[in-house]
């Protein structure tokens, strides 16, 4: 898929340092690419945002939400910390991994899930928890998993 | 929300209008005598708002219990020709759901707050820094941002004065050390979030170098509601030498996890057991406090009243008010081990004795976790904390070792057994 | 009259300026703190933590290098719980760092065994584990080793704060995180100019130039082939330090006998043709001045910047392609000296040019880069053969068991060994600048250069200084130069350059003529020269140097006899055609690195 750049430069025509806003940018311009940030597409930004291109890469490469490798069009992440891992958030994972036959960082082969760790969000009174994309999920239980999957698959 | 949080206290201040009042809707915060406080604040003096927050005793509810009021002084003191407003909305402490709570629920408290506080302080630019993982808090906020603007509450000569105060949403990217507040700043300004040398600190140069104060959101939440009643009446709640409420959640083991809004001359065992209805399947074997980088606390020490002098006293903090419960099902060194590779995942990597520490924590605690652990190694992981306890650029290498340390005073047995 | 405070060190009590850092106060009380990512010419990272100290009232230790004094502290060094504590850190950075120092190129000058044996570190009690996932780079002129890297940060600051190259950042976060290539690229991909100026402050083995010794070596061994060296302004000033004898040690002398010890052929000197670029650009930029102001020219490119960094063309040619125009079309020294070498030594000495090998010695690692330039080719071979950094002279040195203090003085070979005072200065920041008025003041005016030239700051940019020459007397032909005011100014390191060059386009700054030097300091402080470096050491380089210009005889390329020799018997004059075809060149824009 190749980069719309058009997109990224309208993206970032709102750019400002002032404004504190090269990280909402970020998430949007990587949304508009697919999940993840090519590198064609952060030379855009470099440009954009007259920031040299190592200071960038530097930024992308230090917050675990972004990714300079092509991810699914959907990102599925579950917390493995305190609360949620005694709550069988592992076993939330197994099942995953299983259900849509894919390694914990890995892409599905249809492209359409991508499935990762993430640190606690935020979730844990109602542990264990997942988050697809914006939404989050609490109390999952392996009956609930398939009826969450299945609204994106 | 697709899940449900239940709201575990009854007599709430902070929490009163979270699921009575729909978020989106300023006019029902404002039915409820939302914005009042900040009317009558624009009134005052700026000092005179410093020195109500200054009485009421008010300390930092991000975990550093800074007091408020002094806080503030730095940076109305400073001179500099533009002042910043920060709100700390990068809520990542494992076991921490309050600032998520507040956000999503009652977004306009949150957003009065800061406004009296900028105004306070001298700030005409403010942000709330959401971490990158909250996307409903983050619509959630600038809808009500939007709102407030629209009202006037926000924006230009704010209701009639000549108060003007921009206020936007800055997001995170997925970096529990961006909760530190110079890391966050760095992350503001378009770069990477490590957190800076201090001094100097950030109310005297703070965002792009300008006098900034960094609040968490809980701390800001209890502004209005100091101003409505006064300094006095937030004094009297709970016990004098740190008053206010401080919200609590239970999470782990126990029969009703959810949020308490509690004064703090309350034991963390009453409050699991009026509140969360006891521990779950078991008998309590430790609760850790205040999130991942907080302390272990025994049976024993569950049953006193924690206010923050005897916190100061015995080395240990309540931090965020996450209470996180495990029954006697629970090994310790399970426990420690997932601390551990949490924050090894979330060192920035900046300072050696956290980047190296951390990693090799973690390595030391998967020995243990697999029966190989020996007694030297426990002995050069303690030596490996106590260094990482005074050596690290920041709170996050100071305070992540804090439980391993704990658990080897408190379960030395345990971890040896294993 | 600087406000003073006082601190106290370990008991020790020392009155300091109030914006000291604890590290400086340190220093004035004669107390060692250990260290490892500050660097004196660097901003304070506080990063390594090697350097904490405790202070009294605060309750976690300090970086002494970045912390500053206030009036009263007190701060201990050497507690127990110090010691401790920095052993740790220090045997934490060595877990992860290789440990194979017997093939390092920083064995025995590295600031880590230094530390660790400081710490009299006897077990690393931690499993060792260097950084093998990332490749080597062996891609550039400068080259790394990941699994050295000590995660100091210095290279970063240095590459992107002092030269503002930006090659080099921090990639990742925690344990992963480690310096590196934008977007982890080999470095021949990346906007990396070959300055080495980050291998200058690499405090370990993690980067190095790529070594030619064993080139160098094979042609001293091969019979068939003839070397002729050519050496640098700087390392005369340079080659003594590199050998462990005093910072700023001067002998051109021997220097030259180094040369013939190791066993090359003969032992010319660059110096003879940094006179010679001086004919060649001085009437090169007559040239430009007669047609702006005599026939009033309005597309002339002004300023004309000097063109002997090769750094500097790098990072022109990356970073501001619109400005080649206004580089003088002079080969640097370096490659003025190959074709000459190759024809017209070749002729003189009656030896088969396909038999020479030049081989430069050089303070400077993009030389390297500039002699493997394709079009570098005038003589109808390669012109510069290799380049040898300071440092690899200093190896091959050591390798050939010569003590460098006891070697006898020899002069340079004939005929592109003499040279004046005016090569010598070269080395220097400012040096090209004063080298040409020294000439082309004269030319015009029929005067010698005043002796001293008012060269000011330019305000608000530091590093960076200008003069005003109003041209009051002239010489019989350049009337029309009466009243004129020259422009000049001088920067050194790229970082500045990039300051100049944008105050240039948006309007705020002209200038006639502009010397640029890629690094710190100049060619004395070259990616190539010995290892550890500061301000304070390339003082000392540099007033080496000028102690050799003053005592020369001849101080004014024009005067240099073997310069009126080579026009005479084969140039013919400056900027004649065969001058244009052997000495000159052009340059390329390499904006597709940034893009």
């Amino acid at each position: 898929m190749s980069v719309n750049l058009e997109k990224i430069r309208e993206i970032f025509a709102d750019y400002s340092p002032e404004k504190g806003n090269f990280m909402p940018l970020m998430h949007e311009v990587q949304k508009a690419c697919g999940n993840w940030l090519p590198e064609e597409a952060l030379k855009e930004v470099s440009k954009l945002a007259k920031m040299p291109l190592n200071k960038v890469y530097g930024f992308v490469s230090f917050y675990t939400m972004f990714s300079t490798e092509p991810r699914g069009k959907h990102i599925i992440r579950f917390c493995k910390d305190g609360p949620c891992a005694v709550k069988g958030s592992l076993v939330v994972a197994e099942l995953l991994m299983k259900e849509l036959d894919v390694e914990i960082g890995d892409t599905t082969e249809d492209g359409k899930f991508t499935l990762e760790e993430t640190a606690c969000i935020g979730t844990c009174t109602a542990a264990p928890a997942i988050m697809i994309d914006d939404e989050v999920y609490g109390n999952v239980t392996p009956e609930s998993l398939n009826s969450i999957l299945k609204k994106y698959r | 929300m697709k899940y449900n949080t239940k709201i575990l206290s009854t007599e709430n201040v902070l929490l009163k209008n979270i699921g009575i009042i729909d978020p989106l809707k300023i006019e029902e915060y404002v039915a409820k005598g939302g914005y009042k406080s900040l009317a009558k604040a624009l009134k005052m003096d700026r000092k005179e708002i410093i020195d109500t927050v200054s009485d009421s005793g008010l300390r930092g509810r991000g975990g550093a219990n800074f007091p408020t009021g002094r806080k503030w002084l730095f940076t109305y003191n400073a001179k500099a020709d533009q002042k910043y407003l920060i709100c700390n909305a990068d809520e990542g402490e494992p076991g921490t759901i309050k600032d998520r709570i507040l956000m999503e629920g009652d977004p306009q408290q949150l957003i009065e707050g800061m406004i009296i506080a900028a105004y306070a302080i001298g700030a005409s630019k403010g942000f709330i820094y959401v971490r990158g993982e909250y996307r409903e808090s983050i619509k959630t906020l600038r809808t009500a941002i939007a709102q407030a603007v629209e009202k006037g509450y926000l924006g230009n000569k704010i209701l009639g004065s000549d108060f003007s105060f921009d206020l936007s949403v800055a997001e995170g990217g997925g970096a529990y050390v961006c909760g530190e507040e110079t890391a966050l700043i760095d992350s503001i300004e378009g770069k990477r979030g490590e957190p800076r040398l201090k001094p100097p600190y950030p109310p005297v140069e703070g965002l792009f170098q300008k006098p900034t104060i960094v609040n968490n959101v809980e701390t800001l939440v209890n502004i209005p509601h100091i101003l409505e009643k006064g300094a006095e009446w937030f004094r009297n709640i709970g016990a004098s030498c740190s008053p206010g409420t401080k919200l609590f959640m239970l999470s782990g083991d126990i029969n009703e996890p959810g949020i308490v809004e509690t004064p703090l001359n309350i034991s963390f065992t009453e409050v699991i057991e009026k509140f969360g209805k006891g521990v779950k399947d078991g008998e309590i074997k430790f609760a850790q406090i205040g999130g991942s980088s907080g302390n272990i606390f025994t049976p024993d020490m569950l049953g006193k009243v924690w206010t923050y002098e005897r916190c100061c006293e015995f080395k240990v903090s309540y931090g965020t008010g996450s209470i996180f419960v495990c029954n006697d099902s629970r090994n310790v060194v399970d426990h420690i081990l997932t601390v551990a590779e949490f924050f090894e995942h979330e060192s920035c990597g900046k300072c050696t004795p956290c980047r190296e520490g951390t990693h090799r924590v973690r390595e030391i605690l998967e020995k243990f976790a697999y029966g190989e652990g020996t007694v030297s190694d426990l002995e050069l992981l303690k030596d490996l904390c106590l260094v990482m306890k005074k050596s690290p650029i920041c709170g996050l290498g100071q305070a992540c070792i804090n439980p391993v340390l704990d658990a080897i005073e408190h379960y030395k047995s345990e971890i040896l057994a294993n | 009259m600087s406000d003073k405070v006082k601190v106290t060190i370990d008991g020790i009590l020392v009155n300091v300026p109030a914006d000291f850092t604890v590290l400086q106060a340190a220093q004035l009380a004669g107390v060692d703190i250990p260290t490892l990512c500050y660097h004196p010419d660097l901003r304070n990272s506080g990063n390594c933590r090697v350097c904490i100290v405790e202070i009294e009232g605060m309750p976690t230790f300090q970086p002494s290098c970045a912390f500053k004094v206030w009036d009263g502290i007190k701060v201990k060094t050497n507690t127990a719980e110090l010691r401790k504590a920095r052993k740790m850190i220090v045997e934490l950075i060595a877990s992860r760092h290789n440990t194979d120092c017997l093939r390092c190129d920083s064995n025995m000058n590295c600031e880590l065994q230094k530390l660790t044996d400081k710490m009299n570190l006897k077990e690393i009690r931690f499993e060792i584990q260097p950084d093998f996932e990332h490749p080597m780079d062996h891609s550039n002129i400068v080259q790394r080793d990941p699994s050295k890297c000590v995660n100091c940060g210095r290279c970063i600051r240095m590459c992107n704060e002092i030269q503002t190259v930006n090659a080099l950042e921090w990639a990742g976060r925690g344990y992963e995180k480690m310096a590196m290539t934008t977007m982890e690229k080999p470095l021949a991909e990346t906007a990396c100019i070959s300055c080495g100026q980050c291998i200058n402050v690499c405090p370990v083995g993690a980067l190095t130039e790529r070594d030619d010794t064993e080139k160098a070596w094979a042609f001293i061994d091969d019979p068939e082939v003839h070397t002729v060296v050519q050496t640098a302004p700087a390392i005369r000033a340079g080659i003594g330090e590199a050998c462990g004898l005093e910072k700023g040690y001067l002998s051109a002398p021997k220097m030259f006998a180094a040369i013939k010890k190791l066993g090359f052929d003969k032992a010319m000197d660059t110096n003879f043709t940094a006179d010679l670029t001086i004919l060649e650009e001085g009437t090169e930029f007559l040239g430009r001045v007669t047609r702006a102001i005599k026939d009033g020219a309005t597309d002339v490119a002004f300023p004309m910047f000097t063109s002997c960094s090769p750094g500097w063309i790098n990072f022109i040619e990356t970073y501001y392609p619109e400005f080649l125009p206004n580089l003088s079309t002079c080969k640097s020294p370096q490659q003025m000296f190959g074709p000459l070498a190759k024809t017209y030594y070749a002729e003189k000495a009656g030896i088969d040019p396909s038999k020479i090998r030049v081989v430069s010695i050089m303070p400077c690692t993009a030389k390297k880069f500039e002699c493997d330039r394709p079009e570098m080719n005038a003589s109808g071979h390669k012109d510069v053969d290799i380049v040898l950094t300071t440092r690899e002279f200093a190896k091959m040195i050591k390798t050939a068991n010569i003590d460098f203090a006891t070697l006898p003085e020899i002069k340079p070979d004939d005929p592109m060994g003499i040279s004046t005072g005016a090569a010598d200065i070269f080395a220097n920041t400012g040096g090209v600048m004063e080298a040409a008025l020294r000439t082309v003041y004269e030319i015009i005016t029929g005067d010698a250069l005043p002796a001293l030239l008012n060269f000011t700051p330019v305000r608000g940019l530091v590093g960076i200084k200008e003069a005003d020459i109003t041209i009051e007397k002239t010489a019989p032909g350049f009337e029309w130069l009466k009243g004129v005011t020259v422009k000049v100014a001088v920067v050194n390191s790229t970082g500045n350059a990039r300051k100049l060059l944008d105050a240039i386009k948006a309007g705020e700054k002209s200038y006639h003529f502009v010397e640029v030097m890629c690094c710190p300091g100049g060619c004395i402080g070259g990616g190539g020269q010995a290892k550890p470096t500061s301000w304070a050491i390339k003082a000392k380089r540099a007033a080496s140097i000028y102690r050799e210009d003053e005592s020369r005889e001849l101080r004014k390329s024009h005067e240099s006899p073997a310069v009126a020799q080579i026009y005479k018997d084969f140039l013919e004059k400056p900027n004649s055609h065969k001058a244009h075809h052997l000495l000159h060149t052009h340059y390329f824009s390499k904006a597709h690195l940034i893009k």
